[in-house]
């Protein structure tokens, strides 16, 4: 039996890329000859082969096939149709086009092609429909998935490695200034509701006159330049220039400083398909507060404050309590490690992978 | 039941952050100042902010061009990308050109990947193409570096030197290598032409011995044609036998069935045969219990339906072929068969009585002896044996084989059931002076 790992993009720091990685290092493990192939990859030390081999090496009655799909990839279905023997798909979701309207033709159009693909993923016949959350499977459903071989299975996460990082000492220093640190985690895209953030962080500042930092920590994306530029102009139009600080390109020290120094966790979020970030501040202790929308409520459980409203005041409201209640706080930071510990760790997540594979061991 | 306890308290705290939310919001609008804004951190460098043109340029073609999307743009190439920077490559545009597309373009820009010295090169680079005045500046930058490509020359020169030198050190430690290498090699070869010659003496020795392997094959496939021929006869011989069995078993069937036919016309002419058996059924099934088992040897099937209808479970056992038939069409179970084969098969004790009508026939094969001591054998204790004296179908084939017809003395069977061992030994007499004598098994 060999098993292959189907990925468009392969990149290491990426939620999609760390859990293709996870499942190809968990099939080594368990003994099965694993290559992930690609149409490319960086920053990756695991060797990779050309998308066009995988039906020569893994196509077999007796092989496995996982397809990581967060894109669309018209040579992936074309290749899947070949392969004979098992087929998984692990849907992590794809960004909904509206929200990329007003930003970004490209990245518009790549999400509508990747959504058109949804109803052919759906009907391609897979043996199993894997999906990060409950959110996600629904919707493989709803295209037409068989929901008896439909199952949730969280993605794997470099968490653990940035609970044992060094954490970036001079950064903790830096924030650790009495300020009030505000913590935003992701890429900067249109469907992470960073303007939505801004407004409760500007509620904060103004209803409680305390020194503030908001922390946008994530990718900037130069092909959302007029994204990134609405939020600059946000951010300046209530004159928190001086408040806001961004970190682009994190190295895992920072993102472990960042998370050690933070008072919250702020998510207001429109969409996600599972939201490893939540995650991380659950394993390193920063208390949550969150937009309830998409996957975040499944994911975040008991673990921190959920609004379904977008009113910034009650986030701002949110965030002054926290700092405040003590027993709140610890509560929910407990709350977060068990939840972390019992549903998420990679141990668990392993186990849970394994006996979707004993089927086919 | 924490778990409720738990949500209760988060809902009532929510309550109260709603509760909140408002007093905020009515606090900030009557308070429209800021707060003061947190100490200043300068700023956060991205993970790589500066790289050299030779970092850059140390890789080739495919992996240069993947490393400087990388580093410059910060993601993969897409394939559209991939293949306009491969395209430039492979007509001869140099690496600082590519380099320098990437920098400077908006995407480029917008990252800003700060790379030492590139800009100026990029717009030589950019200048030669420009027509005619390109050609020039290209010729100047050559003769202007032409300097310097002759100081490259000269430690070319110096370097190739100091390799050739080594090179040929290398070599010549080579060939000192090469040297057991080429023994070795021919000492291989003298082994290989010894086993050669040796296979070739093993092949020649192997010539009579095949002579003998054929000699033999020979002999072999002569006595497989003579076991083959002799299989042929004996199934001959086997067909020939059966048919004279097949004619041998018709010619008995005919001649059980004349015997049957003759005896049941004699006994017709006996008026007193159905009274007198009757009489002894009921005599002999008194002495027995209810449904008891008895054997009868060579009886007729009136005899046996006489026993039948008193009750008694009768098996007989009849030489006649046809006789058989006539019982088992009767509904009777019957064994055609050599009596004394029988009798000797029967368990011990397993019967409540036996029945001989026709005696003489029965002790022409079997000594009254080994009859009695089997009837002691098989009968069960307070069983019954009958012994009939008159004449019955066998003793009518014995005469019509030509055979003398046995003469049995009724006092001296009588003695010998006695001796046998029988008790209460009885004659059954009739008016036509027919007996039959009756014995006790005892207990």
């Amino acid at each position: 039996m060999k098993a292959a790992i189907l990925i468009p993009v392969l990149t290491s720091k990426d939620a999609v890329g760390a859990d293709a990685l996870a499942m190809a290092r968990i099939l080594d493990e368990l003994g099965i000859e694993t290559r992930v192939f690609c149409q490319s990859s960086s920053g990756v030390q695991r060797r990779t082969w050309p998308a066009e081999e995988m039906v020569a090496f893994a196509g077999g009655p007796d092989d496995l096939v996982i397809y990581h799909y967060s894109t669309g990839w018209p040579l992936a279905l074309d290749l899947l149709r070949r392969c004979r023997g098992l087929r998984m798909v692990k849907y992590h979701n794809i960004t909904p086009p509206e929200f990329f309207q007003r930003y970004s033709g490209d990245y518009r159009t790549a999400c509508e092609n990747g959504r058109k693909e949804l109803e052919k993923v759906a009907a391609l016949g897979f043996e199993m429909y894997l999906g990060d959350s409950s959110y996600n499977l629904e919707e493989l459903i709803a295209a037409g998935a068989p929901r008896e071989r439909s199952r949730v299975l969280a993605p794997f996460h470099r968490v653990q490695e940035i609970v044992e990082a060094e954490a970036d000492v001079a950064l903790i220093d830096a924030l650790t200034d009495g300020a009030r640190n505000f913590l935003m985690v992701g890429r900067v895209a249109p469907n992470k509701g960073h303007l939505h953030l801004v407004e409760a962080f500007s509620a904060y500042v103004r209803a409680y006159a305390e020194p503030a930092r908001l922390i946008l920590l994530g990718k900037v994306d130069p092909r959302l330049h007029a994204y990134t530029e609405a939020i600059r102009q946000r951010i300046d139009a209530h004159g928190l220039g001086e408040h806001v600080l961004w970190i682009d390109g994190a190295s895992e020290a920072q993102l472990k400083a960042a998370y050690l120094a933070s008072h919250v966790f702020m998510l207001m979020s429109e969409h996600e398909g599972f939201c490893v970030p939540l995650v991380e501040a659950m394993a390193l202790g920063t208390p949550i507060v969150a937009h309830a929308s998409s996957a975040i409520p499944e994911t975040l459980g008991d673990a921190g404050i959920a609004w379904q409203e977008q009113d910034p005041w009650l986030y701002a409201a949110s965030a002054a309590r926290l700092f405040t209640d003590d027993d709140l706080r610890s509560g929910l930071l407990e709350r977060g490690r068990r939840r972390y510990r019992q549903s998420f760790s990679n141990d668990v997540l392993r186990q849970r992978f394994v006996e979707l594979l004993e089927p086919v061991l | 039941m924490k778990k409720p306890d738990a949500d209760n308290s988060l809902r009532r705290i929510k309550e109260e952050i709603r509760a909140e939310a408002q007093v905020a919001r009515s606090r900030a609008a009557h308070n429209p100042r800021a707060a003061a804004a947190p100490r200043a951190i300068g700023e956060i460098a991205p993970a790589r902010t500066a790289v050299s043109i030779d970092e850059l340029a140390r890789f080739q073609f495919i992996e240069f061009i993947e490393h400087a999307y990388s580093v410059l743009l910060g993601r993969s190439p897409d394939s559209a990308g991939l293949t306009q920077q491969i395209r430039l490559l492979e007509s001869g545009r140099s690496k600082i050109e590519i380099l320098g597309n990437l920098r400077f373009s908006g995407e480029g820009r917008a990252v800003g990947v700060r790379v030492p010295w590139l800009l100026p090169r990029y717009l030589l680079a950019k200048a030669m193409h420009i027509p005619l005045i390109g050609y020039a500046i290209e010729w100047l930058v050559c003769l202007g570096g032409l300097p310097r490509v002759l100081r490259h020359q000269r430690a070319a020169d110096a370097y190739h030197a100091a390799r050739d030198h080594v090179l040929r050190e290398d070599l010549a430690a080579l060939g000192a290598q090469m040297q057991p290498l080429r023994e070795e090699i021919a000492r291989l070869d003298r082994e290989r032409s010894e086993v050669v010659a040796q296979m070739q003496a093993l092949g020649e020795r192997f010539v009579p011995l095949h002579a003998e392997i054929g000699k033999a094959f020979q002999e072999v496939r002569e006595l497989r044609h003579l076991v083959l021929s002799m299989n042929h006869w004996l199934a001959s011989l086997r067909q020939n036998l059966a048919a004279l069995e097949a004619a041998e078993s018709e010619h008995l069937r005919k001649a059980d069935a004349v015997h049957a036919d003759v005896a049941a016309r004699l006994l017709e002419f006996d008026p007193q045969r159905p009274a007198r058996l009757r009489h002894w059924a009921a005599e002999f099934a008194a002495g027995l219990p209810p449904a008891a088992e008895v054997l009868d040897i060579g009886g007729g099937l009136d005899w046996l339906q006489s026993m039948s209808s008193r009750g008694l479970v009768v098996t007989a056992i009849n030489q006649n072929t046809e006789i058989g038939q006539h019982i088992r069409d009767a509904g009777l179970t019957v064994a055609v068969a050599e009596p004394s084969v029988v009798l000797a098969r029967i368990a011990d004790h397993s019967l409540d009585a036996v029945t001989i009508l026709d005696l003489a026939s029965i002790l022409r094969g079997l000594p009254a002896v080994i009859l009695l001591d089997m009837m002691r054998r098989i009968v069960r204790p307070t069983g019954q044996v009958l012994f009939g004296m008159g004449a019955e179908s066998a003793t009518i084939a014995d005469r019509l084989e030509g055979r003398a017809r046995a003469q049995v003395d009724g006092e001296l069977i009588e003695r010998a059931l006695q001796a046998s061992g029988f008790v209460r030994i009885r004659r059954l007499a009739v008016d036509d002076a027919s007996y039959c004598l009756i014995a006790d098994q005892p207990n």
